[in-house]
């Protein structure tokens, strides 16, 4: 009998234990809701004065009560945060000192960011402060009630914020008339170059700068020039002239897209991809002759030799090898020499007319999720990491003294910890999700004679044509199997197209047939008129 | 003089057969890895000339130089994957084998009712973020070295297994006798049920330790704290890193891309990081074999 009673027992403690949990939820989900902001904002005041705990003991003094916040940032460089310890303990300390708080730093490379960042903002995690990357889209997040209207914050506690971009900026950020996070003030705009080893070109006395605007007005010249690269140099026969393979996209043509991949897409104003079409009408650029014609070119670039074949593998950083000639550039306003090693001297070439469509603002942001108890906070500190030179250059190249020094001119070296440039202590560059790169202070080797490569950034910005579309999102769920359906096909095709991996120009034309076919049969037809009414709507809206 | 069962002899001929067949296996699984470790001491040089190759033009130890300079992070995610391992694997044998002992009373009035529990879970699982959600907000075990050693304490389908092993290795009669004798059930299942089912927790042990040792995903989900992240993860993150780039060509030629290509890890580095992933695992599987024999016939004969 006592047995029995003690099992029972057990049994109910394990199944109390299990639902346990259910009571809790409520009392969190209703304090979430108080937090949750209202048109104007108030709530989001009230809930942070009363979830603000006075926890730790690092309190730095000041009016504000002491918080931790949580910052997930992607890197591409997660192999150069050794130091990562070091730079945690001076923004620990810069925080405290400002705003009584800590910000803590949860670094990610881009492989497992979307996985674990979906799942944490999903699961209703308190995240403070995240990237917005292109994998996690600002559009689908913020539709979703992912993040915090920080619109309903900057007023207070993120004036200088708003004064970071344009009007037409914002309004193009805007989803269910609030903004949800702020971009990254960098190349927001497509700048597009080319980058040529000059040191080869003057081996083979090869014009390198003769006011191309596009690589694909290039493609006889790299033929011939690759022609007499092997035969100057023999070694080099079978290597590729250019390293990468570059999507079409922005390299070849400028594009309006809508998130439909090529599927819909507009030209834009001055860069017409296809001619003789007007801004505001929606094609499937899979279906134009423009499409078919690059095609073709890459097919034959790969088989002169320019472009690397499908089975071409190389181990270590090809664009540092002497035989490249040229790569194209994406985002570069100024490079040093040596950016691609010591075998040979860089040169830049920026094609004319950068342009910006509403991707190049979403594609890399900074937003404060939903769920974070200190919205306010998280805002204040958004506001310092896009304003404070110090701040800005503590994330990309460390600490003064242990990562970098002032030489006898002023100018900046890296140094100390950072001295091997292959093996840093802590080395962000350019650190695209670390906020504002326009204040960061770079070393010359990297920012140029007096930071110009982040001032011409600033310029191009400016100048940069605007596609006609900047502030509509479409909505894509009406053409959802369709465009899921279209992808498979272009999963299917469009890589060997693309990349030029078809042995002649008999199968690329038989290729783009049968693609464009199956394009049809799935319904691409469907996703051009559905963009085109939305657009036109949108369109008569304004 | 005694003739020789002559039984379950098989002739000298199909013995012969049999051992070439099983030999080819043999070899065709063996050499990727033979390969890899080949690999992880070539030169970077030496891939680009003759690729992936059983003699490389040039010997080198740059893999394992990069792979050390990873200094303490290596030292860390192994201690980590060591004592996850370990110690999991230990806790989760305790759990499970209890487990199995319980459902396998069947004069015990939950005894039904704990089978169907457990064997519903196998089911359909409730998904990534309910679980993360459980985890997170109301167990608290996110960054911490708990979630590593609690996640998968208790697999269904092994409890399944070590029922069954006790079942028809261990007959009835013998609990009845323990009971006349005045045995607990504590008594019974540490003196009597855990010495004759050695293999089978010797089995289950072995699947344990690997599963724990493969697992990366657990730590990418949970861990950020750099000294608590499994080796897996790290070299999972490593690869990802690579194939994220492959995937996301538009962005090589962007200056995040150029600088991520400049220090993205060779095949040499991710070979060598491979060897020191597996090589433990690799060294403590002969001392299971025996077990994980035995155990591959649980409930080939039934009594």
């Amino acid at each position: 009998m006592k047995r029995k009673l003690v099992s029972l027992l057990c049994v109910f403690s394990m199944a109390a234990a299990m639902l346990s949990g259910c009571g809790n939820g409520s009392e969190k989900e209703s304090s979430q809701e108080s937090s949750k902001p209202s048109e104007s904002g108030e709530s989001g005041t009230e809930s942070a004065e009363s979830s603000e705990t006075a926890e730790g003991d690092e309190t730095a003094g000041g009016d504000l009560e002491y918080v931790e916040l949580q910052w997930y940032v992607l890197s591409y460089q997660t192999g150069n945060i050794t130091d990562i310890d070091m730079i945690q303990a001076a923004l620990d300390e810069y925080f405290l000192e400002k705003l009584n708080c800590k910000v803590k730093l949860n670094i990610m490379g881009p492989g497992g960011y979307e996985e674990t960042m979906s799942t944490k903002l999903m699961s209703g995690e308190e995240v403070d402060l995240l990237a917005v990357t292109g994998d996690i889209s600002y559009y689908t997040y913020a539709k979703m009630g992912a993040f915090y209207p920080i619109d309903t914050l900057w007023d207070e506690y993120g004036t200088s914020l708003k004064d970071l971009f344009k009007e037409d900026v914002w309004e193009g950020l805007k989803v269910d008339d609030h903004i949800y996070g702020v971009p990254v003030l960098k190349d927001n705009c497509y700048i597009i170059s080319y980058i040529y080893n000059d040191t080869l070109a003057k081996e083979l006395g090869l014009d390198m700068e003769q006011g191309w605007s596009g690589p694909q007005e290039m493609e006889d010249f790299l033929i011939e020039a690759v022609a007499a690269r092997d035969a100057k140099f023999p070694e080099y026969k079978g290597m590729p002239l250019m390293p990468y393979n570059d999507v079409f996209c922005p390299y070849y043509v400028a594009l309006e897209q809508f998130g439909c991949n090529e599927l819909a897409v507009c030209n834009v104003p001055g860069k017409e991809a296809v001619p003789g079409v007007d801004t505001k009408t929606v094609y499937n650029f899979f279906e134009t002759d423009e499409f078919r014609e690059l095609c073709l070119m890459k097919q034959r670039l790969v088989s002169a030799g320019v472009l690397s074949n499908n089975g071409f593998t190389f181990e270590g950083n090809l664009a540092a090898e002497p035989f490249i000639l040229m790569l194209n550039g994406w985002g570069y306003t100024w490079i040093s020499e040596d950016l691609n090693g010591e075998n040979y001297d860089s040169k830049l070439v920026v094609y004319d007319n950068p342009y910006m469509e509403g991707s190049g603002y979403a594609g890399a942001m900074t937003a404060i999720g939903v769920k974070s108890k200190n919205p306010e906070r998280a805002m204040m500190a958004m506001e310092l990491i896009n304003n404070d030179p110090y701040v800005a250059t503590m994330l990309r190249f460390g600490l003064e003294g242990e990562h970098w020094e002032k030489d006898g001119d002023g100018k900046m070296q890296l140094a100390n910890r950072n001295a091997d440039a292959a093996n840093p202590g802590w080395l962000q560059w350019y650190g695209p999700f670390f906020g504002n790169l326009t204040i960061v202070e770079a070393p010359e080797s990297y920012g140029g004679p007096d930071n110009i490569m982040l001032k011409k950034m600033a310029e191009y910005n400016n100048e940069a044509i605007l596609a006609s579309h900047m502030g509509f999102i479409p909505d894509l769920s009406a053409i959802e199997n369709e465009l899921s359906a279209c992808n498979n096909v272009i999963s299917e095709y469009y890589d060997y197209l693309k990349y030029g991996y078809l042995e002649s120009p008999e199968a690329v034309n038989k290729s783009v047939d049968d693609f464009v076919a199956k394009l049809k049969e799935n319904g691409s037809e469907k996703i051009v008129a559905e963009i085109q009414s939305q657009i036109d709507a949108w369109e008569a809206s304004k | 003089m005694k003739k020789k069962s002559q039984l379950n002899r098989i002739s000298w001929k199909w013995n012969l057969l049999f051992n070439i067949i099983l030999g080819i296996f043999a070899i065709v699984f063996v050499t990727p890895v033979i390969l890899i470790v080949i690999v992880s001491f070539s030169s970077t040089s030496s891939i680009n000339e003759v690729g992936y190759n059983f003699f490389p033009v040039e010997w080198s130890m740059e893999g394992y130089y990069y792979t050390f300079k990873m200094g303490s992070q290596l030292v860390y995610s192994y201690l980590v994957t060591i004592v996850n391992s370990a110690l999991g694997t230990a806790l989760g044998l305790i759990v499970m084998s209890m487990y199995a002992y319980v459902i396998c009373q069947k004069r015990f009035w939950l005894e039904r009712g704990l089978t169907w529990f457990l064997f519903f879970t196998m089911l359909f699982g409730g998904g990534l973020v309910p679980s993360y959600i459980l985890n997170v907000r109301y167990y608290h075990l996110k960054d911490t070295f708990w979630i590593l050693l609690l996640a998968g304490i208790l697999n269904a389908y092994w409890v399944i297994i070590l029922r069954t092993f006790i079942k028809t290795s261990i007959p009835e009669a013998l609990f009845d006798s323990a009971r006349i004798d005045g045995a607990g059930h504590l008594t019974i299942f540490f003196r009597i049920v855990c010495p004759l089912f050695k293999a089978g927790l010797g089995t289950i042990g072995l699947f344990s330790f690997v599963a724990r040792w493969n697992d990366w995903f657990t730590g990418m989900l949970y861990i950020e704290n750099n000294k608590l992240v499994p080796l897996q993860t790290l070299l999972t993150q490593l690869q990802n890193n690579v194939d994220y780039l492959k995937a996301n060509s538009r962005i090589a030629s962007t200056p995040g891309g150029m600088e991520m290509l400049k220090n993205l890890p060779g095949t040499n580095l991710r070979m060598a990081c491979t060897v020191l992933a597996v090589a433990p695992l690799l060294f403590a599987y002969p001392f299971f074999q025996r077990y994980f024999v035995q155990g591959l016939t649980v409930g080939s004969i039934k009594e």
